[in-house]
């Protein structure tokens, strides 16, 4: 039941977290087998095989929290998830969260799980989870405590109402969360999310190109030359190759495809955005991996000759 | 203050949200877009310039500040903010008539006193001020951790190291993952010359990392404890090195036994050092040594100085100076080479680290003065190496000690340029 509010409160009502199908499968997701396979044992596998789990005396509850570098497809991955699943798909977005700390964030928070328990079964995605879970030192904020707080007790699912309702969590900065967050029955599984592999990147860069005239694109050579660079970035490359070849075409007066040429020289341009996100990782990984939680992220850096 | 119209109360909310979760870049969208519904709303504009801040941005932020001042000049926050933007700017005394401002405004304000406090302290010398400000501040908020560290930077900067040490200590004991306090104690502790305490200001560093990865602040100071024990364990190699050369000559059993007597120094020094790390620290010290090469020619050049040594110590009497010499070269190099310890130290400078994280007074810093001696002293034992390599029996020691010193000169005369480029505003202030 969700209380009245004022005229000029600022307030979620029954319809303000929208529930939609997934409409996508992790077969959708190009590449990426190694985060596929992960997926599947820390997570998929088990939710599939329910009375194998029991039998293991192992809980079915708990979320996962997929973490890495910005743009990397984590919102994509999630919703392929909750396809995997046959399950709805609630997700919230960073302005939503702040939509939380403006209004009461308490109730908003709960109006939330009370929607997914209502279209069971649901995966609640929180999108940017750092924001709505941040560590509870560092806040100094009421509401936005009392949002942590919240949301523990609804993770914990008091009365035991979670049934269906799967929670997915992603963030860019997993060590800005509270670690009460991560405890067992909470988001207690991490998953890396690492920018994409060659096979990925030729996914990426056709699914921008697809509907764009192109002609003579090596997604090979392209998909090559881009290692390190997040999904958003092969995205901006398209549209820095359609723009220069619109602007070619504007000051010629004929229109030509984007060629080979236009996407080398827009690789040139954009630098991987990742360089900020690594710098605080290599601390992370060098300095606060006590307890082996960041060893994914160790292993890819090691690789990388980062660290 | 003025009423704010709904929207723009709104979105000042949730840039208020941004900004404690230190989104400063989105909260400052947020920001320009409360601001263009209602210009002349002074929260927006402190929310703004404490955005600027957070990107380092502090000559916006001051402008900011101002337009705040302007809007509102009875409200304390707006001069606090002045007051910070001013001293990030290095303009110390706006920045302590801005705070006296705004202490004068609300003097039940632990904030205002605090940073009062702080801007006292590189304005003037007396400390007496600061100090009684830190104080009063920490008196009305006990369990606010801020106020210690305050009066921990008053102490610090008055030479009192054991009562900002305590300072410090007790804004742990409130919040023991507070980053600024394990980065002061760790500051002070390098201060110290022993191996003990080096060790220590690297964990307390390390540990500052650890309790907030995008601490570039804290980071940059690691490198430095690393840079400041490579400098360390190869000057007292130099001097080993040069003592044992003067015992070259002799062909006592005495003069045999003290250069390995004298190894034993950065050989303790370095012992000491590494025990007290933890593993972890350790791992990031030898990853530290092995990349980028480079440097790991400096430190080769640390090892063979030592062997040649040891091999000088038991060689017979015809070698035996050749090869001390030759050890003496090698340490000359070590120290003194564009890629070794020191340049840790410089990298650590400029390296690419977060915007200011709490506004700590600067620490000790050598002087452009200094620099310029060192680099000609260099340039002369160059030119000295130079005419000892003209004699063909002390030729090989006499090249690598002129090489090793060209390289220091070389080296002291970038560091030199480099000081002479202006900074961006505010970081150093927040650096060693």
């Amino acid at each position: 039941m969700i209380p009245p509010a004022f005229v000029d409160e600022e307030g979620v009502g029954t319809g303000a977290f929208d529930v939609e199908p997934a409409g996508l499968r992790l077969s959708d997701v190009g590449g990426m087998v190694e985060v596929k396979e992960r997926l599947e044992a820390a997570f998929l596998a088990p939710l599939r095989n329910p009375d194998l789990v029991r039998l293991y005396g192992k809980s079915l509850r708990g979320g996962l929290l997929l973490y890495g570098p910005p743009g990397c497809g984590k919102t994509f991955i999630a919703r392929a998830v909750a396809g995997e699943m046959g399950a709805r798909f609630l997700a919230v977005s960073l302005a939503e969260i702040l939509d939380m700390y403006v209004g009461q964030s308490e109730r908003n928070v709960h109006e939330l799980f009370e929607t997914a328990r209502r279209s069971a079964p649901c995966v609640v995605f929180l999108d940017e989870i750092d924001a709505l879970g941040q560590k509870r030192s560092h806040l100094r904020n009421n509401a936005a405590r009392g949002t942590v707080n919240q949301l523990l007790a609804e993770l914990d699912g008091v009365q035991n109402l979670n049934e269906g309702v799967y929670v997915l969590g992603a963030t860019n900065h997993p060590w800005d969360i509270d670690v009460a967050l991560r405890r067992p029955g909470r988001f207690d599984r991490m998953l890396l999310v690492l920018p994409p592999d060659e096979e990925a990147r030729q996914a990426v860069f056709r699914y921008h190109l697809q509907s764009r005239p192109v002609a003579n694109v090596d997604l090979v050579r392209l998909a090559r030359r881009t290692d390190g660079y997040s999904g958003a970035d092969l995205a901006y490359i398209c549209e820095n190759a359609a723009e220069r070849a619109l602007l070619d075409s504007a000051r010629s007066g004929t229109a030509r495809m984007i060629g080979m040429e236009d996407l080398e020289q827009a690789v040139q341009d954009v630098k991987p955005s990742i360089g900020p996100w690594l710098e605080t990782a290599k601390n992370v990984a060098q300095f606060a991996n006590e307890d082996g939680t960041y060893d994914e992220l160790l292993t890819y850096l090691r690789k990388r000759r980062l660290v | 203050m003025t009423d704010v119209p709904l929207d723009a109360r709104s979105e000042l909310r949730r840039a208020e949200a941004l900004i404690e979760l230190r989104r400063f870049d989105e909260a400052m969208a947020v920001l320009t877009r409360a601001i263009s519904i209602d210009h002349d709303a002074p929260r927006g504009w402190c929310l703004m310039a404490q955005a600027q801040l957070g990107l380092g941005d502090s000559e916006a932020a001051l402008q900011s500040a101002g337009r705040a001042v302007a809007l509102a000049p009875d409200l304390e926050w707006v001069h606090r903010l002045a007051s910070l933007a001013f001293s990030r700017l290095g303009r110390h005394g706006e920045a302590v008539s801005a705070a006296r401002e705004a202490v004068r405004l609300d003097p039940w304000s632990w904030r205002g006193l605090t940073r009062l406090a702080q801007a006292l302290i590189p304005a003037t010398s007396d400390r007496g001020e600061a100090r009684m400000t830190a104080e009063r501040a920490r008196d009305l908020a006990p369990l606010v951790p801020d106020t210690h560290i305050a009066c921990g930077f008053v102490e610090a900067a008055a030479g009192n190291r054991k009562a900002a040490l305590d300072s410090y200590r007790k804004a742990l004991e409130i919040d023991p993952d507070n980053t600024v306090a394990h980065n002061e104690i760790a500051r002070l502790h390098l201060r110290s010359g022993t191996a003990g305490s080096l060790a220590k200001a690297t964990m307390g560093f390390a540990t500052a990392v650890q309790t907030d990865p995008r601490a570039g602040v804290s980071r940059h100071n690691l490198d430095v404890a690393v840079g400041t024990f490579l400098a360390r364990a190869a000057g007292l190699l130099l001097v080993a090195a040069i003592i044992a050369r003067g015992f070259g000559n002799s062909g006592t059993v005495a003069s045999r036994i003290a250069p390995l007597a004298l190894l034993l120094v950065p050989g303790l020094f370095v012992t000491r050092f590494v025990l007290r790390l933890t593993r972890e620290l350790r791992r990031y010290l030898w990853r530290t040594v092995i990349h980028p090469k480079t440097r790991l020619i400096a430190v080769t050049a640390e090892a063979l100085a030592v062997v040649v040594i040891i091999v000088g110590a038991v060689a017979p009497e015809g070698i035996r100076l050749h090869l001390l010499d030759v050890a003496l070269g090698f340490a000359v190099v070590s120290l003194f080479s564009p890629s070794g310890a020191q340049d840790l130290r410089r990298k650590g400078r400029s390296g690419s680290g977060a915007g200011p994280q709490h506004d700590i007074p600067a620490g000790p810093t050598i002087g452009k003065g200094v620099l310029w001696l060192i680099a000609a002293s260099l340039a002369g034992v160059c030119v000295l190496g130079a005419v000892v390599a003209s004699n063909p029996s002390t030729a090989p020691g006499g090249i690598i000690v002129s090489l090793g010193c060209a390289a220091g000169c070389g080296y002291t005369l970038r560091t030199i340029r480099s000081r002479s480029r202006p900074r961006s505003a505010g970081s150093d202030q927040t650096r060693l």
